[in-house]
């Protein structure tokens, strides 16, 4: 199974939930600026992206991915995951999407610290990935 | 969906096609929104090759880079040929198709898309020929 993190309000959520999910950030608590530094595509994605799913890593044997959710057809790219999954084989699902946004999104920062709404965000995401490892295992 | 019928011989490659051909075939301008991103399965051409057709409406970009994205994570990309055929429909087509599907008006937009799908047969054929060619070498 691979897990696909979006988020239809286009910020970094997926890439937090995906580090999360890869624990390159801590379970426990908010990241700190160096940890916060750790993250994929920290920097977001621009227009040439959209559609495509950026692997991350892996984990207990899952393909973590994000996807770069384009701002008009993003409804119509997941129908189109859906729809070529199962016609290539019917019945089974090797993509799991999951909005990461759904709670909030948090958007690109160049700033040196951790974006302020990160710190509101990170149990919502941290209860986010482990519903999907839930998911996985179960 | 012109192109999968010249592909599969329900639309000839070499005599000249009239409109009520185009017309009257099935799928012609019946496309809605809901059937956008969703494969239809139109036949299986001689070497054996299921052909489908794909609209993805205003999305190309994104839905086609989700696909192959797909397609190459799961090693499925050997399996399918992906072929754009939005570069072979010439504008009358397109605004005719516009008309019909976007704005209702059937009985202007879907004559004009027939008539703009006619001029712009003959780069389908040249595209189709050549799909035809890449599948046949594949094949053997």
């Amino acid at each position: 199974m691979n897990v696909v993190y979006y988020s239809t309000r286009r910020g970094l959520a997926p890439q937090v939930a995906a580090a999360i999910h890869l624990r390159i950030l801590p379970m426990e608590h908010p990241p700190n600026w160096f940890e916060w530094r750790r993250i994929p595509y920290r920097q977001g994605f621009t227009a040439r992206d959209w559609g495509r799913l950026v692997f991350v890593g892996w984990r207990d044997g899952h393909g973590i991915f994000v996807m770069a959710y384009p701002p008009r057809n993003g409804p119509l790219v997941a129908k189109v995951i859906n729809s070529i999954q199962e016609l290539m084989d019917p019945g089974k699902t090797h993509f799991q999407l999951v909005d990461a946004g759904a709670g909030g999104d948090v958007f690109p920062w160049r700033g040196h610290t951790v974006p302020a709404a990160v710190r509101e965000l990170y149990p919502h995401l941290v209860e986010l990935v482990l519903g999907v490892e839930r998911g996985l295992r179960g | 969906m012109i192109a999968a019928h010249l592909h599969l011989g329900r639309l000839p490659m070499d005599r000249p096609v009239q409109v009520r051909e185009i017309l009257a075939l099935p799928l012609f301008d019946r496309a809605q929104a809901s059937d956008f991103g969703i494969p239809c399965y139109m036949g299986t051409d001689t070497l054996g090759h299921a052909v489908y057709i794909i609209g993805f409406g205003s999305g190309a970009r994104e839905c086609s880079q989700a696909m192959e994205s797909v397609l190459g994570i799961m090693g499925w990309a050997g399996e399918v040929f992906l072929v754009d055929v939005l570069d072979c429909i010439g504008v009358t087509a397109r605004l005719g198709g516009m008309l019909s599907r976007r704005l209702g008006w059937v009985s202007l937009g879907r004559p004009l898309a027939a008539w703009g799908m006619l001029r712009s047969l003959e780069g389908l054929r040249r595209l189709v020929q050549s799909v035809k060619e890449v599948l046949a070498s594949r094949h053997g």
